[in-house]
Order: C-alpha cells, then sequence, then structure tokens
C-alpha cells in the first residue's frame, strides 16, 4: 500500500500548530522517542475516532490507529511534509480501516459465519432527544440501532465514503484523493450508500406503530 | 420524487457537493417539485436517525496509548537487530572453524607454484616420451616392410 503525502485543502482541523509539529517531526527523525510520542499523543484522539466510525469496533480501532502511527514512525525518513501529519494519518487510517473490512467480510464468507451483526459491533452512544416521551425515545433507540446496522452492512468503501462525508464532513473531492478514486466514483457511492439508508427508514417507518 | 426526478442530486445537494449553476437549478426544481421537497426533507430526519460514535480521550488515556505504540516502534527494531546479531554470529564462527581447524588449514594453504609447474613439466615430458614411442614403432614397421 503506497501512502502519498501530497497537500490536501484540509478539512482536518489541527490539533497543534504546523511549527510546533515540523519541531517534532525533526526531533523524532533524530531519534528522539518522546518527541514522536508528543506526536502520537496529540493525533490519537481524531485517529481513534476515524478508525472506530470505519470499523464500528473500538478495540479494532485502537490496532488500526497504532498500526497507522508505526507505518509514520517508518517513514520517518522519508516523510516531505508536504501534507501535514494529521492529513497523512487519516489517509492511512482510512486505507487500513478499508483492507480490514474487506479482510472481516472474506473471512465471514469463507468460514459461512452468520453471526448477529448487532453482536459484531459495539453499540455507538446514542444522542436521544431527552425531552421526547419514554416511547419516543425508545423508538428512536430503535431506529438508531437499525441504522447502524445498515451502516455495518454497507460494503468497505461505500462505507468509508459514507463515514468520511456525513460523520468526518470530508468534501467529496478530498474524499477522492484520500481514496485514490475518481470523484464520480465517490459520488456514485455516497449517493448508494444513502439510497440503503433511505430504504432501511422506510421500512422502519412501515414496521412501527 | 417521481421517476424522472434526479436522485443523485439530491444527495449531493443535501451535502452541499453540487456547483452553483447546477445548484441554482436543482432549487428551480424544488420549487416545483413537492415530491422531491418531501423526498428532501425524509432524507434529512433519516440521516439524523445515524448514530455517530464521538471519542475523547483523557490525558491518562493519551499517554496510555502512545506508550503502546512505542512500544510497538521498539519491537519493530527487534527482528532487524536480531537478524544483524545472527548474521554476524555466523561469520564469526565460519571464520573460526577455517582459521584454527587443520583440515580447513590444509585446504586453505596455496600449493606452492613452483610444485604445481613441476607437476606440468612431468606430464610434458611424458607426452614427449610417448610420441617418441609412437615414431619408433612407426620406423619399425617401415623396416619391416622393406
Amino acid at each position: 500500500m503506497v501512502i502519498v503525502d501530497s497537500p490536501v485543502s484540509g478539512s482536518y482541523s489541527l490539533p497543534m500548530l504546523p511549527d510546533a509539529e515540523k519541531i517534532l517531526l525533526d526531533q523524532a527523525r533524530a531519534g528522539h522517542e518522546q518527541a514522536f510520542a508528543q506526536l502520537v499523543e496529540a493525533h490519537s484522539e481524531k485517529t481513534v475516532a476515524l478508525a472506530w466510525r470505519l470499523t464500528g469496533q473500538r478495540a479494532d480501532a485502537e490496532e488500526l490507529a497504532q498500526e497507522a502511527f508505526l507505518r509514520l514512525f517508518k517513514s520517518l525518513a522519508t516523510f516531505r511534509g508536504e501534507s501535514s501529519v494529521g492529513t497523512w494519518l487519516y489517509r492511512t487510517t482510512t486505507r487500513l480501516a478499508i483492507d480490514h473490512l474487506r479482510r472481516e467480510t472474506l473471512k465471514r464468507k469463507i468460514f459461512f459465519f452468520r453471526g448477529n451483526d448487532a453482536d459484531q459491533f459495539d453499540p455507538f452512544e446514542l444522542a436521544v432527544d431527552p425531552s421526547a416521551s419514554p416511547q419516543e425515545q425508545l423508538l428512536a433507540r430503535e431506529t438508531a440501532g437499525r441504522m447502524q446496522q445498515q451502516l455495518n452492512r454497507l460494503p468497505p468503501r461505500q462505507k468509508a465514503v459514507f463515514v468520511l462525508r456525513h460523520m468526518e464532513g470530508l468534501p467529496l473531492k478530498e474524499i477522492a484523493v484520500t481514496l485514490g478514486l475518481e470523484e464520480g466514483t465517490v459520488k456514485a457511492h455516497l449517493h448508494r450508500a444513502i439510497t440503503t439508508f433511505r430504504k432501511e427508514f422506510q421500512t422502519a417507518k412501515e414496521v412501527s406503530p | 420524487m417521481n421517476k424522472n426526478c434526479p436522485q443523485e442530486l439530491l444527495t449531493l445537494y443535501h451535502y452541499d457537493e453540487l456547483p452553483a449553476g447546477q445548484r441554482r437549478e436543482f432549487e428551480a426544481h424544488l420549487r416545483d417539485c413537492p415530491e422531491c421537497r418531501d423526498a428532501l426533507a425524509e432524507l434529512r430526519i433519516c440521516l439524523q436517525d445515524i448514530p455517530v460514535p464521538k471519542l475523547q480521550l483523557d490525558p491518562a488515556q493519551k499517554l496510555r496509548f502512545a506508550d503502546q505504540v512505542l512500544r510497538k516502534t521498539r519491537r519493530s527494531y527487534r527482528p532487524l537487530a536480531a537478524w544483524g546479531g545472527a548474521l554476524a554470529a555466523a561469520g564469526a564462527l565460519a571464520l573460526a572453524v577455517v582459521v584454527l581447524h587443520p583440515a580447513g588449514k590444509r585446504s586453505m594453504v596455496p600449493a606452492r607454484p613452483e610444485l604445481a609447474d613441476y607437476e606440468i613439466l612431468e606430464q610434458l615430458d611424458l607426452l614427449q616420451e610417448l610420441d617418441l614411442l609412437q615414431e619408433l614403432e612407426l620406423l619399425e614397421e617401415l623396416d619391416q616392410l622393406g
């Protein structure tokens, strides 16, 4: 897997000032372990959160985020700094997550594993309107649960496009660069994901009293 | 929303991904199409129902995470160091065997050049003698023929 650190006009908010980041990068290249640790601390929250949204599992997310940082460490000597560390990590984590999801899908196919989707993914904390009635809150939780299951059933690339656009707020152009796809392909992936959600939403409406 | 309505544009409009001109055209379409307006409203409600995991790591968790990464970076160098050490040890052992072992010593001592030359000369002499013998045999045969 080749990760290029070419510049991208970023919606990725920087957790540290570019100058401070550059100094830490130089120190890490010179072998200062603590400088690299500082970089990891600064980017850990965003990287783990992204991996969690993409994989749906917190434990896998931490593993993937650690792998992304390990790759950054190994690329320190060749890291040109044309993109920020955050953007580089963003791309690497997304690609690692897609590979991870593909492997998981394949594993399930090979071993004919048909477990309950709800058991395979951590339930996200749901923000339910506290002013709603208990019945409405229950209904909202049920719908959210169904949508989450639907999200986890999306094909890996489609899911990545949806997560990056809907949850991370990344423009489609940047998603295309991140995933190495044509913008038109990214648009098609997003639309297919949205169609899936709309169908599920309509089914949920028909089922609920 | 009927079959002729541009469904993909609805998605792109919601995410503000339409170029200005196309956006204006779609807004004009929305004004005239109550089905598309309903579809857009429903899409917005539907997307609100998708849970977004929020993560907050406290300083201690960040420190623990960084520590785990550092441990992995140290481990990633260990196999290389181990291979390097093993190769160096193997090289030293091979050198010791060659230098110290008597058989090794013998095989490594170069043959003296003058001795080698002498052996070649001996073989050449034998060849010359063989030629002489052949010539003698020919002479004897000629004698017999008269």
